[in-house]
């Protein structure tokens, strides 16, 4: 009985000490910056051999930091949050960001708010030192590349950092078709250089796995199509080419909004 | 006959201790909770699962190797259980040779249950078993062995607590040897060369026997790769044992 007693005693003192605690417990939004992770090279030794997982790991953190920040901005938790902890200093320190819109030439004003969203300027400023870790850990994991190079660049307009992140995957795969493709997009959209994508693309083209749309978009880049034309080719092949259900949906709602106006 | 006995024997301890179901069940659900951290990853959830999967594989391996590989020595030496099996018509070097070969069976065990709950999550997310996991599996197996030679080495001479300390000290330095190569190489005019260089060669280059990004990201491999790994591997391992068996040959039981 006595036992009993103490028991009942010792589960109301712990639940009370709990919420007395949770009561002045602050919520707050709190990524820990990857400044203070070693980086590749030092995480790559002391993964003790599993540097994949370790990879893996920080590419899932990468994603939810990226996804409460940007993507989940109607969760009132994270929007709230995200937003408080980007302070006005942030907003106004652009340096990193090296894509201007209307520095492109030739650029067609009306692809600019659908291309261009650019509602992470600011918010995201962690994603690319954290993809570059990643990537350092598993140079051949593809997605990582892809992501920084064409989702996160869409929505922050950080240019330089996207495309070395690019020529980072090329060099480590240079048999992947996919990283010239990529590079060719950013040369014509965002450089407006289309000679250079031009090039890219046929240095693309004979690589294993490249579809049959890059020889269309080769000819398009030659000038036998509109801009808009050859943005949504251009867009319709990277839903193609694309594995994540999340990055197709982003594209698709793309490609959706260029054919309205069209 | 008499070491098929000692193997065996080994074999019903070590497959009846609590601590290697507890790791063993631990083991199986990381596995199988990998699918639900895979969700997380963009699509990735295959890769995930698989890496994740055979790093479990691999880690839980090393603890199993540490917790029970000591112990098979430690206790038999500390509980003094070694003269009753010393008295017999057996050299000590088949004590070492009956007691490894039983754990290393348990550990087959292990490894071959884990594979399956890998096998599982990969048919639940992809719909069919990867039969290309199979060559890094047997390497993690080899390494794991590796291991726990060299946990029955250092316990047959060292305190229990100091030869947990090398064994986990082994596992370290052997993932780092390529690491301590590349120092050496890059920075030829410091210091200390001689004990890296020393340290590389002596050290098991355990990286050596890592395959696992290779086979999840379908990376071409030099030819007989796994070939040349596992006659590296079996070596060192029957290298250790030979150590293991001379230091116990000559250890004073009484």
């Amino acid at each position: 009985m006595g036992l009993l007693l103490l028991s009942l005693v010792l589960v109301v003192a712990v639940s009370r000490s709990q919420r007395a605690m949770d009561m002045h417990r602050h919520i707050t939004f709190e990524d820990r910056s990857p400044q203070f992770l070693p980086n590749g090279k030092a995480l790559t030794w002391m993964s003790l051999g599993h540097r994949a997982s370790l990879a893996d790991a920080l590419w899932i953190k990468s994603v939810l930091y990226y996804g409460r920040r940007v993507i989940d901005e109607d969760n009132p938790y994270y929007a709230y949050q995200a937003k408080r902890s980007v302070d006005d200093a942030s907003r106004r320190d652009n340096a990193h960001i090296t894509f201007l819109p209307d520095t492109v030439p030739g650029m067609d004003s009306a692809l600019l708010p659908v291309l261009f969203r650019m509602g992470g300027r600011g918010l995201v400023n962690d994603i690319y030192p954290l993809l570059d870790r990643v990537t350092t850990l598993d140079p051949h994991f593809i997605m990582p590349y892809v992501f920084g190079g064409v989702s996160v660049l869409m929505d922050t307009g950080e240019l330089d950092k996207a495309e070395s992140l690019l020529q980072k995957g090329r060099k480590a795969n240079p048999e992947e078709w996919r990283f010239p493709f990529y590079l060719g997009w950013l040369s014509w959209m965002y450089r407006g250089d289309a000679r250079a994508a031009h090039q890219l693309m046929i240095a693309a083209l004979p690589l294993k796995g490249c579809p049959p749309f890059v020889a269309d978009l080769i000819e398009g880049l030659s000038g036998k199509l509109n801009r808009k034309a050859l943005t949504i080719r251009y867009l319709e092949g990277m839903l193609e080419s694309t594995e994540s259900p999340e990055i197709r949906e982003q594209l698709a709602a793309v490609v959706a909004q260029l054919r309205k106006s069209e | 006959m008499r070491l098929l006995a000692l193997v065996i024997n080994t074999f019903k301890e070590t497959i009846r201790n609590r601590i290697l179901l507890n790791i063993l069940v631990f083991a199986i659900t990381l596995i199988l909770l990998s699918l639900v951290i895979g969700d997380w990853s963009l699509g990735q959830q295959g890769k995930v699962i698989k890496d994740f999967g055979l790093s479990a594989m691999s880690i839980f391996g090393l603890l199993i190797a540490l917790f029970i590989g000591l112990r098979l020595m430690v206790q038999e030496l500390e509980q003094h259980t070694i003269y009753i099996i010393a008295s017999k018509p057996v050299h000590r070097w088949e004590i070492v040779l009956g007691k490894f070969l039983g754990l290393g069976l348990t550990l087959a065990v292990n490894v071959a249950l884990m594979t399956v709950a890998l096998w599982l999550a990969g048919m639940l997310m992809e719909g069919g078993i990867d039969l290309a996991l199979l060559p890094a599996i047997v390497l993690i197996y080899l390494e794991i062995l590796i291991i726990v030679a060299f946990a029955m080495f250092y316990a047959s001479f060292a305190s229990p607590m100091m030869a947990a300390v090398f064994t986990l000290g082994t596992f370290a330095v052997g993932h780092l040897s390529g690491f301590l190569y590349d120092y050496v190489r890059l920075y030829p005019d410091r210091g200390l060369h001689w004990l890296l260089r020393g340290i590389y060669h002596i050290a098991p280059n355990l990286e050596k026997l890592n395959l696992k990004m290779a086979v999840v990201e379908g990376l071409k491999q030099p030819p007989h790769q796994l070939l040349h790994a596992a006659v590296y591997g079996l070596s060192y391992l029957a290298l250790i044992l030979l150590a293991t068996a001379l230091v116990f040959e000559r250890k004073d039981l009484k």
